[in-house]
């Protein structure tokens, strides 16, 4: 779980932040309603703290959740690549889902979405032949091996794998353990 | 622990296999012996040309030695495993089958073809079986809700097969449940 966390989200401030607590090392001070991006890790801490029943960091859901991309999603949900848009489309997605409850509907709406890109994406994993797995794990492994739908890209290739060996009988009962 | 993640994930099919290698079959022996004792139980008599029911390994061990002959099991037959197929594609569920039936019929197809009537047409129809189930496992996928699946009916080695992939996705789909929970509260 740990690479979402560092994705950075976009937010605001809704105080001043002093000068000494400027990250960037710059030294100066950040007035009210700054516009800045932080690791999501940060921010999410932030958003707890209230201030005269305003919260000092209001944080913003990014772009690539916005209408447009959800729209597009609903629309085909396989036609986009996510992993395009974001490499961790899906997890920080679940992340924001699970945080907001203002924006209650327009996730549900995501959730949706995310829901049938993700099931149809697996349904075409199991649509592939052997070879074709052999093939295209290489290309979709290449890419970063924590998104979700990588991660079961790969579960479902290995079982797959296993079970075409054993099928065919070429696997040896007995295997050395270096060939793991 | 220090075994590869995909060994700790699930078994693997030589695993299963060996399972399976504990499901009784109907021997004919060729030799006389009053009986075989083991740690935990015995088998016998044999007594040719009576049948004697022993665990799958045993019959494959005496196969390999030749020693006896295999009686294949009722359900694997031509006829049997016609209708079965039929079942199968007549509905959209999963059709009964033996738990253990891939692995019995990978052990009796490889330790002993001399016994088994029309076994290239036996082969063909465990194939196509194998395929229209495959089909409804895919199916199954698309109805991951992270609320419950329904796995009636599927065999052991296809159970084995499905795990990594589907407790993963069903965990991923476990996330987004609780939404929709609140969703409902909310109204």
């Amino acid at each position: 779980m740990g690479i979402p966390w560092l994705q950075k989200v976009p937010g605001r401030f809704n105080d001043s932040v002093g000068a000494e607590l400027n990250l960037t090392g710059e030294g100066v001070a950040v007035p009210s309603g700054t516009k800045v991006e932080l690791p999501y890790w940060l921010a999410e801490s932030l958003v707890e703290f209230y201030q005269r029943d305003e919260t000092l960091f209001d944080m913003e859901t990014p772009r690539i959740y916005n209408n447009r991309v959800r729209n597009a999603i609903i629309a085909g949900p396989t036609s986009v690549d996510t992993r395009r848009i974001h490499p961790y489309f899906h997890r920080l997605g679940i992340k924001f889902v699970q945080k907001f409850e203002q924006e209650q509907l327009a996730q549900v709406l995501k959730l949706a979405s995310i829901y049938t890109q993700f099931s149809m994406r697996c349904d075409m994993f199991a649509n592939m032949s052997p070879l074709t797995l052999l093939i295209s794990r290489g290309n979709w492994t290449r890419q970063n091996d924590n998104v979700c739908t990588v991660a079961l890209f790969r579960l479902a290739h290995d079982s797959a794998m296993a079970m075409k060996s054993w099928q065919s009988g070429s696997k040896p009962l007995l295997q050395s353990a270096v060939s793991y | 622990m220090a075994l590869p993640q995909k060994i700790q994930r699930q078994f693997s099919p030589e695993e299963i296999q060996f399972i399976a290698g504990n499901e009784f079959i109907s021997i004919i022996p060729n030799f006389t012996l009053d009986k075989m004792e083991f740690i935990q139980t015995s088998y016998g008599p044999f007594m040719p040309p009576l049948q004697a029911q022993v665990p799958l390994w045993l019959a494959v061990a005496l196969k390999k030695n030749r020693k006896c002959s295999i009686v294949p099991p009722t359900w694997f037959t031509k006829d049997n495993l016609q209708a079965l197929l039929q079942n199968e594609e007549d509905h959209d569920e999963f059709a009964k089958v033996p738990f253990h039936y891939m692995e019995i019929a990978h052990m009796l197809i490889e330790v002993a073809p001399d016994e088994i009537p029309d076994i290239e047409h036996i082969r063909k129809l465990l194939k196509d079986i194998r395929e229209c189930r495959q089909r409804k496992t895919r199916d199954l996928l698309g109805k991951v809700d992270g609320t419950r699946l329904e796995l009636h009916n599927m065999s052991r080695m296809e159970l084995n097969e499905i795990r990594p992939l589907f407790s993963a996705a069903f965990n991923e789909m476990t996330k987004l449940q609780f939404l929709d929970n609140q969703d409902e509260v909310m109204e």
